[in-house]
């Protein structure tokens, strides 16, 4: 950790925490420019923070300002209750800065920064879906189970479906050999799974489509984060190098359009249920590559115009 | 003559285009382009913009709005937020406290409130709270709430005295379940016009079986009141607090005039059920039920889990009573119940109620 951010969550730490009296500590602040809900009251321009503070904005995004240095955004018309740690989000669209060891939770699905300076934009959609986009950094999503998911690099935006516990995996990419162990980079989620299981030999060095099972009891190599047995494997593409490439940049090239696209249009763009026959399902969960829709760069709604704050 | 009235006018013109050059460059929206707006025309309301838009160049921004627009409290909350988050905590409170002098209104007086609370000087929370709620224009439970939190039951105890504040919050305490705390606050809204309020406060008490703080509102709500509450239906049932129920059942409809509770039976009500029920602040002793009706046969009073004898079906208004006799003070519910009898169909028709009574004593 660099010595400004130790500098920085000693200064947060010190202009939240010090209250000398038996009121529980606050956690932070949130700002608006108008008026917000905390705790299902109306509140107009500012407030303090506590541990499980819900906040639902209006018309104008909310501002969160925490002890730890994190800094998170609420969309309008969005809902997320916080916590020291994490925010888990409730409605709407979340955007989450500069917060190294804090996490949003949505839908089951929990979104980790892995650098200091990561910046996401995680939004709901539908009834089930989340769609996650890495504006700056690199993020991890793990289900409900604390299973990886996904590794999602800066630019790319991947839409999330919890799917039924007993719906297969599924994932795409070029089988290697590590040693004695076949290894799978998925295109869409990033993950690296180990694999098990018969007719991956003939199809090393390939791109292959694979469907299995999760063993939660295997422990996968140190470069994977789950072991899979696979049930049957599809040739997609003799080889690896331009075919492998070119869809993963594919599915980079189009996030890259989310994070780049300017934020608007309904919840939910793409259309209906992520289908099972497009993406990758990777512990329970569907993930596609996003294009668009409200996850995407550009302001958060609620963000636009000058504000109400000054009374001038 | 003419020289000057076009220098003027080129002036004007050249002021006129670099306004709206610089609305041009605002909308766009973007912090380069709102740094490019504020610089052309020096405007706090773009500075204000770009302290959101740019967090990380925020304070000079604000600072520029300040000078710009000494008037802008916005600005110095905003700048002296963010002096507190960097830890700049002097500064901060010189900000905030110069946003409350230049705007009189709500939001700096609040928004220190806020900060002191954060800094945990409790004067200073207290004088700012009290000065915001003198100009809260609206919801009071965040106020309160925070007030709450360092007075915990006491919320109001530093605020102006005005019962606003207190039915506020007993909403807020009721909310948390907090029955203790809120019973202090409702025993002081003794007012007629807060009697709703209470009614609902005593519903849920009763609900939680919190009986004894239910029975000392029984007491505001219901002053001299006998131990059965509008038996003689002179108003319509309320379904709250120590008034009648007359829950909401398939198959039975219920209609009230002055005077009288009319329970339609379709024949297709459950087999059974309790119709009509109230809740008694009864003390130890023998107790006398009179009541008029008239109706089809399988009811019967109960109290607590006391069944009295079935009343006999009545083409006409009857008079009858029953005696009960309660072992324990405190609070019992009188409950009229049918239960279809073995070997007849379910009821159909009216049954009509009027003139409930109670009396302590085995009277005949």
């Amino acid at each position: 950790m660099r010595i400004e951010t130790v500098q920085a969550a000693v200064a947060a730490a010190m202009a939240f925490n010090l209250v000398a009296w038996a009121a529980p500590p606050a956690i932070g602040t949130v700002i608006a420019n108008g008026a917000f809900r905390l705790d299902n009251a109306a509140v107009t321009g500012n407030a303090t923070l506590f541990e499980g503070s819900s906040v639902e904005t209006a018309s104008a995004v909310s501002r969160l300002e925490l002890a730890t240095g994190a800094r998170l955004s609420l969309a309008a018309s969005s809902k997320g209750k916080i916590f020291g740690d994490h925010m888990l989000l409730e409605k709407g669209i979340g955007q989450l800065d500069r917060a190294e060891n804090f996490r949003v939770e949505a839908r089951g699905l929990s979104i980790q920064p892995e650098t200091e300076k990561s910046s996401a934009r995680v939004a709901l959609s539908g009834g089930t879906r989340v769609q996650v986009a890495a504006l700056v950094g690199s993020f991890r999503v793990l289900n409900s189970r604390g299973v990886l998911i996904a590794d999602i690099a800066a630019g790319r935006a991947i839409e999330f479906e919890p799917q039924a516990a007993s719906t297969p995996s599924k994932l795409m990419g070029c089988l290697v050999m590590h040693g004695v162990h076949y290894l799978l980079t998925d295109e869409t989620t990033n993950v690296v799974v180990e694999l098990g299981g018969p007719g991956l030999d003939k199809e090393k060095g390939n791109r292959v489509e694979i469907t299995g099972a999760m063993d939660p009891t295997a422990t996968p190599v140190s470069d994977a984060s789950q072991f899979i047995r696979v049930s049957a494997v599809k040739r997609i593409s003799k080889g690896c190098g331009s075919a492998g490439a070119a869809a993963a940049a594919g599915a980079g090239g189009a996030a890259g359009k989310a994070a780049g696209g300017a934020a608007g249009g309904a919840a939910g763009a793409g259309g209906g249920a992520i289908s099972a026959t497009t993406v990758a399902i990777i512990g329970g969960v569907a993930a596609a590559a996003a294009v668009g829709g409200l996850a995407a760069a550009g302001k958060l709604p609620g963000q636009g115009g000058s504000g109400t704050i000054s009374r001038e | 003559m003419r020289f000057l009235a076009l220098v003027f006018f080129v002036f004007a013109a050249a002021a006129v285009a670099r306004l709206a050059f610089a609305g041009y460059l605002y909308r766009l929206d973007s912090p380069a382009t709102v740094a490019r707006a504020m610089d052309t025309v020096h405007s706090a309301e773009y500075a204000l913009r770009l302290a959101e838009l740019d967090p990380d160049h925020a304070p000079a921004a604000l600072r520029r709005a300040i000078v710009w627009n000494p008037q802008s409290s916005g600005a110095r909350i905003a700048l002296g937020l963010d002096e507190e988050r960097s830890g700049d905590l002097a500064a901060a409170a010189r900000d905030l406290l110069a946003a409350a002098d230049v705007d009189r209104q709500y939001l700096p007086a609040w928004t220190l409130a806020n900060f002191y609370f954060r800094r945990g000087d409790r004067d200073r929370f207290h004088q700012w709270a009290r000065r915001s709620a003198e100009l809260i224009p609206g919801d009071f439970q965040p106020l309160l709430a925070l007030c709450d939190r360092v007075d915990p039951g006491s919320a109001t105890s530093w605020l102006p005295a005005d019962k606003k504040f207190d039915r506020a919050y007993l909403d807020l305490l009721i909310a948390g379940q907090r029955w203790n705390d809120a019973r202090r606050i409702a025993l002081r809204l003794n007012d007629p016009k807060d009697f709703g309020r209470l009614a609902a406060f005593t519903t849920l008490l009763l609900d939680a079986r919190e009986h004894s703080i239910a029975l000392e509102l029984r007491s505001i709500l219901l002053p001299q009141s006998p131990s059965l509450a509008n038996g003689d239906f002179h108003a319509a049932p309320t379904n709250q607090a120590f008034d009648w129920r007359v829950p909401s059942i398939a198959g039975i409809d219920a209609r009230w005039i002055p005077g009288r509770l009319t329970l339609f039976f379709s024949g297709r009500e459950p087999e059974t059920c309790a119709i009509l029920a109230q809740p008694l602040a009864l003390d130890a002793g023998v107790y006398t039920l009179r009541f008029d009706y008239s109706g089809p046969p399988g009811l019967r009073w109960t109290i607590d889990a006391t069944e009295t004898a079935g009343l006999q079906p009545a083409p006409a208004w009857t008079h009858a009573q029953r005696r009960f006799s309660v072992a324990r003070g405190g609070v019992q519910w009188l409950r009229l119940i049918y239960r279809r009898d073995p070997g007849t169909t379910r009821a159909d028709g009216s049954f009509e109620l009027s003139n409930v009574a109670l009396e302590k004593g085995n009277t005949s």
